[in-house]
Order: C-alpha cells, then structure tokens, then sequence
C-alpha cells in the first residue's frame, strides 16, 4: 500500500515536472530500474536543471549510499540462492522491502528465502503500478501538483526520524 | 527531442547502475566467503547513513525556498510547519506513509492556496 502511494506522487511528479513524451513508459523504466522511492524523486530536479551525467552518478551514489550496508545482513540467508533469483533480491534491496526481509522470523533458511521473494516480487509490482499509473494521472488529469516534490522532503524526514529512533534505542 | 531522450535514458541508465552497484557491494565484496561485517565498520556505518540523509533534507530545503512558490519574505516558516507535521507524527504513530502523506497534503495546500 505504502509503495503504491509513494510510486504515485512519484509518477505524478514525474510527468507533471518532465517533457518528455510518453511519461508513463519513462515511469516504468525508472521505477523498474531503480526500485528506489528517493532515487525516483530526485533525479526529477536533477533531469530538469539538465545535470550532467556525472553529477547524476555522485548525487545517486550520495541517496542511495545507505544501500551498501543492507546486503550485510542478507550474506548468510540468500547464500545458496540460485543465481537469478540471488539477482533479483539483490536488485530489489530497498527500504521497505529490506525492513521486511529483516523482521521475518522464517528459521528454515528455503522457507526465508522463498518469504524473501515473495516480499520483494510483491512490493515492486505495487511500486511499479503506482508509478506508472501516477505518471498516466499526472499526463492526462489536472491533478494539483505544486508542492508534490514535498513528499521527498518528508520521505527523507521519516527515514532520519527513524534512524535517530533506532540511535536513541541502541545507547539506552 | 531526440537530444532529450537520449539525455533521459542516460541519466537513467546511471542512476540505476550507480543503484545496483551499491546493493551488490557487500555480496561482491564477501563472495564465497563466510564473514561478518567487522564490529567497528557496522558501528561507522549506523552513523554514516543519518549524516548523508541530514544533507539531503538541508539539500531539499534549499530547493523548496528556491522553487519560488511562496514569499520568502512573509512565508518562510510554511516549509517547516510541513517538516515538523511530518517529523511530529512520525515519532508519534510511526507510519510513514501517514506521515508523508499528512505533511505532502498540508504543504500543497499551503503553497496552493496563496
């Protein structure tokens, strides 16, 4: 649900903010691609100034840099993956999905894994049809759309919020 | 146009190399092997995520007080009334989806209704 939601303002900001023809089909490539809800937004501003390439790889490298530590716990628990499926997990390891993978409890490392998949083929088809559909809204409705690119700002201000939780919690 | 969409894909197509390469890093970095992250390196690496996104919320509020929808002068506060909704029900209920959603909504009306 929550992906859905937040891959529709993402859609809607996308088409609303980018001229490019077709929005919905650059929606589905981007959410496909990128699986990641900061990326999507972010990389709006950035394709509207026209930044370089170069900039769009450091400004990626500094969003979704907290993604290099979530493979970590993961190591162990998808070892004997096949090697598409190992892939795929892989390439879905965002927030949420991550945040499930995590909290399943599943000790028979197979039954994991398969709960592992099915979380993540889940989560991305619903983020992707909330981006598409956002897009094929924003291209077609006059949805009110100034101010949107707010759901970024609040996106960042929840997973800070939550961080500073879990500090707060480890030091007690 | 044609510029522009091969412009588009590119910037696309490295975003989501730059993604992947990330996601890959611990699985590259410890194939085969079975090991744990050092002690240390996990304990850097819980406070170099809070540092990264604490720019990117400053770097996000700079482009919201540079977007030009509401006087700088008279309005300057609306940015953060949307943050401290968002922040505020974060810590109270703690989804965040109603917190995005609570401070988005507030925001848009803010800048709208000008």
């Amino acid at each position: 649900m929550g992906y859905t939601t937040m891959g529709f303002a993402a859609g809607v900001l996308f088409a609303v903010q980018v001229s490019a023809p077709c929005a919905p089909v650059w929606s589905f490539f981007l959410a496909s691609l990128l699986i990641s809800g900061t990326m999507s937004f972010s990389i709006v501003p950035a394709v509207v100034s026209g930044m370089s390439l170069w900039g769009v790889a450091l400004l990626t490298l500094g969003i979704n840099f907290r993604y290099a530590f979530y493979g970590f716990s993961m190591l162990k628990k998808w070892r004997d993956a096949p090697k598409l499926q190992k892939w795929f997990l892989i390439h879905s390891l965002a927030d949420e999905i991550y945040a499930l993978d995590v909290a399943c409890k599943i000790k028979d490392p197979a039954k994991n894994r398969l709960y592992c998949l099915c979380n993540h083929a889940f989560n991305v088809s619903y983020w992707v049809v909330g981006s598409v559909s956002g897009a094929v809204a924003g291209s077609e409705l006059p949805i009110p759309s100034k101010g949107i690119e707010f759901a970024m700002v609040a996106l960042f201000l929840v997973i800070f919020t939550d961080q500073m939780k879990g500090l707060v919690k480890r030091h007690d | 146009m044609t510029d522009y969409v091969v412009y588009l894909a590119g910037a696309i197509t490295v975003a989501w190399l730059v993604t992947f390469a990330l996601r890959l890093f611990p699985f590259a970095l410890f194939a085969g092997k079975d090991r744990e992250l050092p002690p240390a390196v996990e304990r850097a690496a819980a406070f170099v995520s809070p540092i990264i996104i604490a720019g990117l919320i400053v770097y996000s509020y700079y482009g919201l007080y540079t977007a030009g929808y509401f006087d700088l002068a008279k309005d300057w506060a609306w940015p953060l009334v949307a943050g401290a909704l968002t922040v505020g029900l974060q810590l109270w209920k703690g989804n965040p989806l109603a917190s995005i959603l609570a401070g988005t909504v507030l925001y848009m009306l803010l800048v709208g209704l000008k």
